[in-house]
């Protein structure tokens, strides 16, 4: 019985319309959405805490900034490093990460007189140049090992979340659907930019 | 009076329902016979299960792969690019699927237990072989004389390329010989610039033309054209590429005498001494785990070369202590698989204001031409190459200093340019390299496993070192710089080309199959899959498969009608 229906579908498919029915879409989504809830549903209390949110969102603002296109406060970066610190990180490397975001908002506080994220626009570039230009120095230093460094990996998520995000998708102009493959054209304006 | 049930019979037992078992099914159903494909792996209905478009935001790691999960169920199938976030839901189970190599001998073993198999996340791209390669073995004495040539297959490739629809480029090179084209799809600049710088440094021997492979490019027998969306191996619901889901077996189960029995593990063949001949195939259900036999007038094995070996190797009885079909006792041996990972990448200047438009689900090929129009002084046969030319994307930031709109701005424009290109080299059939079944360990139906042992011999390690300074020497005649030399070969099994485990050949003393898949020992049983290689050329092999597939079931209904099997 099981059988016939599926040999059904799978003749069925080859002579149907080719286009992705929407219910069937939405069932893709859910099931996105089910490995995610069961991800998060399963495991104890996040150590992504909120304060550990807000710093990161913060940092993540600076990276990528909103301009003529969204930043990266709207682009859910947060969700998706929740998902690494709770269910991708080695437990050393989740712990590395965490303690290096731990120091951001004391040395905020210290410098500025507040938490890292109620800083001023100028007070928390000033900072994140700190950050960056010590990674590049990490980079260059052949002894150093920068994947140790936190800030290291709070710029990876940052970039990947955004770029991978529905706003950072949009921003690109990132398609699904091509007429056919052009291999030698003009750039677009979006991507000659500002 | 004797009065028995009547059994169900079919014409003829496909085991296995990917590349191989689809065209078989295709085949034999379309020339009027009744046909069991049993798979062994779940049903895959495109609408439920394929997701090219799912959008990376709706990834639980954004497309960064649940990296525990891989590590707990998929240590080997991680390792194929094609086992992502998404995809990797093609691949086996490890745990669940065991295999053992000698520890200094790693063999990476990578499959997909589906209906449609590895047809659904294979890499597509599509090379004829040549007499080059079926003279091989008899000019230089490395394994047996494959028992056909080229004009005999010849009007097989032309049979499955025309129904399965392989863009490329005719270029009339004698050693990857031309076939029924859809248009090619573009190259981009760059590689038109290292094409041409090719042509010209190095007289005329190199030919690069764009890859050949099974995507379509214009609407092809109900399918339509691809739409360059880019993730194939996540499935098409545009059924724009080639796989026994989008094509054969649809075109099966048209014909009215198709049965596709998922979830099938076949264990062994069934032999029946007094006739000679098999009577079906032994089967556990993969759910709930009932031992069933199905019975045929014919048996079509197509697993894949390593899966039909080892169902042919525990297929034991006393006519067959070694394993059915095996009386020359080359069963399981003269594994090859081609070598991967050498070659060379750099960066190019210029063409800052061009970019390409569309995710082409292809690259460029570098046609062999060592040993072909250029001599090679210490090894014999030889490598293509497979590459492309890219801008980088906004992954180059986690490399890059800068923070800020001026750095998302910069993200956001195509980077620098880089060409690169991987060599695929011939492996040579020697008996060491093996399968045999594991005397202790069993997977999850409790079914003996493979033991593996296969390692890549001199030849295959100069055959690769000369490809990695090739590569560099046409990066750099084509203007290249900062250029990087890729040096480490991939262990074998990656290349996920593995094949020659029940060897055709003209002699049933040292092979098991005759130039039609039919095994030697046992008229009525016929193996169609990559086992059958008797040498490996460096092509990728599937259209091979296909062409063999397709060949060995006009064979067989044309044999069973005369009443030979």
């Amino acid at each position: 019985m099981k059988r016939r229906q599926a040999i059904g579908v799978l003749g069925g498919v080859a002579a149907g319309p080719l286009v992705m029915p929407s219910a069937a879409f939405a069932e893709l989504l859910d099931w996105s959405r089910r490995v995610r809830r069961s991800r998060t549903e399963s495991t104890s209390p996040s150590h992504f805490t909120p304060p550990r949110t807000r710093v990161l969102a913060a940092l993540a603002e600076v990276i990528i900034p909103a301009t003529d296109t969204p930043g990266a406060s709207e682009a859910g970066v947060t969700d998706f490093v929740a998902a690494l610190v709770d269910g991708w990180l080695d437990d050393d490397h989740r712990d590395r990460f965490l303690a290096g975001l731990d120091t951001v908002d004391p040395a905020a506080r210290e410098r500025f007189g507040a938490d890292f994220a109620d800083c001023t626009a100028e007070q928390q570039s000033e900072y994140v140049g700190e950050l960056d230009a010590e990674l590049t120095r990490l980079r260059e230093d052949p002894d150093a090992s920068v994947s140790r460094y936190f800030f290291h990996d709070v710029k990876r998520f940052t970039i990947t979340a955004y770029f991978t995000s529905e706003v950072g998708l949009a921003a690109l102009g990132h398609r699904t659907s091509f007429r056919t493959f052009e291999g030698c054209v003009p750039l677009t304006p979006a991507e000659v930019g500002p | 009076m004797n009065i028995r049930p009547r059994r169900q019979e079919y014409d003829v037992i496909v085991v296995g329902s990917g590349m191989s078992g689809g065209w078989a099914a295709k085949e034999l159903t379309e020339l009027g016979a009744r046909v069991l494909v049993l798979e062994a792996g779940p049903m895959i209905v495109p609408e439920r299960d394929y997701a090219e478009h799912l959008p990376t935001y709706e990834m639980p790691y954004r497309g960064w792969n649940d990296r525990k999960a891989l590590a707990a169920t998929q240590p080997v199938q991680r390792e194929c690019y094609a086992c992502d976030e998404v995809a990797r839901k093609f691949f086996v189970n490890d745990i669940e699927n065991p295999y053992t190599t000698d520890p200094d001998k790693p063999f990476r073993w990578i499959r997909g237990r589906q209906v449609g198999g590895r047809s659904i996340m294979w890499g597509r791209q599509c090379y004829r072989m040549s007499d080059l390669d079926f003279e091989a073995n008899a000019r230089d004495g490395h394994g047996v004389d494959w028992p056909i040539r080229y004009a005999d297959l010849a009007p097989w490739y032309d049979h499955v390329e025309a129904f399965a629809g392989i863009s490329g480029r005719a270029e009339g090179l004698p050693q990857v010989p031309d076939g029924v084209f859809l248009p090619p799809m573009q190259m981009s600049c760059v590689e038109e610039h290292v094409r041409d710088a090719i042509d010209q440094a190095f007289g005329g021997t190199r030919r690069m033309t764009i890859g050949r492979t099974a995507v379509l490019t214009q609407d092809h027998k109900g399918r339509s054209a691809c739409h360059y969306c880019g993730p194939c191996e996540r499935g098409c619901r545009t059924l724009s590429y080639f796989s026994s889901i989008n094509s054969t077996l649809p075109a099966a189960e048209a014909t009215g005498r198709l049965t596709l029995r998922p979830n099938s593990v076949v264990p062994s063949v069934i032999w029946d001494p007094r006739a000679g001949r098999v009577t079906g195939v032994r089967v556990i259900d993969a759910e709930s785990h009932d031992e069933l036999e199905f019975h045929g007038r014919t048996v079509f094995l197509a697993a894949s070369a390593l899966e039909s070996a080892r169902i042919l190797l525990n297929s034991k009885s006393p006519d067959f202590p070694d394993g059915l079909a095996n009386s020359s006792g080359v069963l399981g041996k003269y594994l090859m698989d081609h070598t991967m990972g050498v070659g060379a990448r750099a960066s190019f200047d210029g063409w800052e204001d061009r970019t390409t438009r569309g995710r082409r689900p292809n690259g460029i090929y570098i046609a062999r031409f060592r040993n072909v129009t250029e001599p090679a002084a210490d090894f014999l046969r030889g490598y293509g190459y497979q590459g492309s030319a890219r801008r980088a994307g906004w992954g180059r930031g986690n490399s890059m200093a800068g923070y800020g709109a001026d750095f998302k701005h910069e993200l956001m424009r195509p980077g620098p340019w880089s060409f690169g290109i991987t060599g695929f080299g011939e492996c040579l059939p020697r008996e060491e390299n093996h399968v045999a079944l594991d005397p202790e360990q069993v997977d999850k139906w409790g079914i003996p496993t493979l033991r593996i042992s296969c390692e890549w011999s001199d030849n295959e390690r100069a055959m690769m070192l000369d490809a990695a300074e090739q590569a560099a020497e046409m990066l750099d005649a084509a203007g290249g710089r900062d250029i990087s030399i890729d040096s480490d070969m991939t262990p074998p099994g990656l290349t996920i080309h593995e094949m020659g485990t029940a060897r055709m050949g003209r002699d049933p003393a040292t092979s098991i199959l005759t130039a039609h898949n039919q095994a030697w020992d046992v008229p009525n049983l016929f193996v169609v899959d990559g086992a059958a290689m008797t040498s490996s050329g460096c092509q990728n092999p599937s259209i091979t498969y296909m062409a063999f597939a397709a060949r060995a079931s006009h064979y067989a209904v044309w044999a069973a009608r005369r009443g030979e099997i």
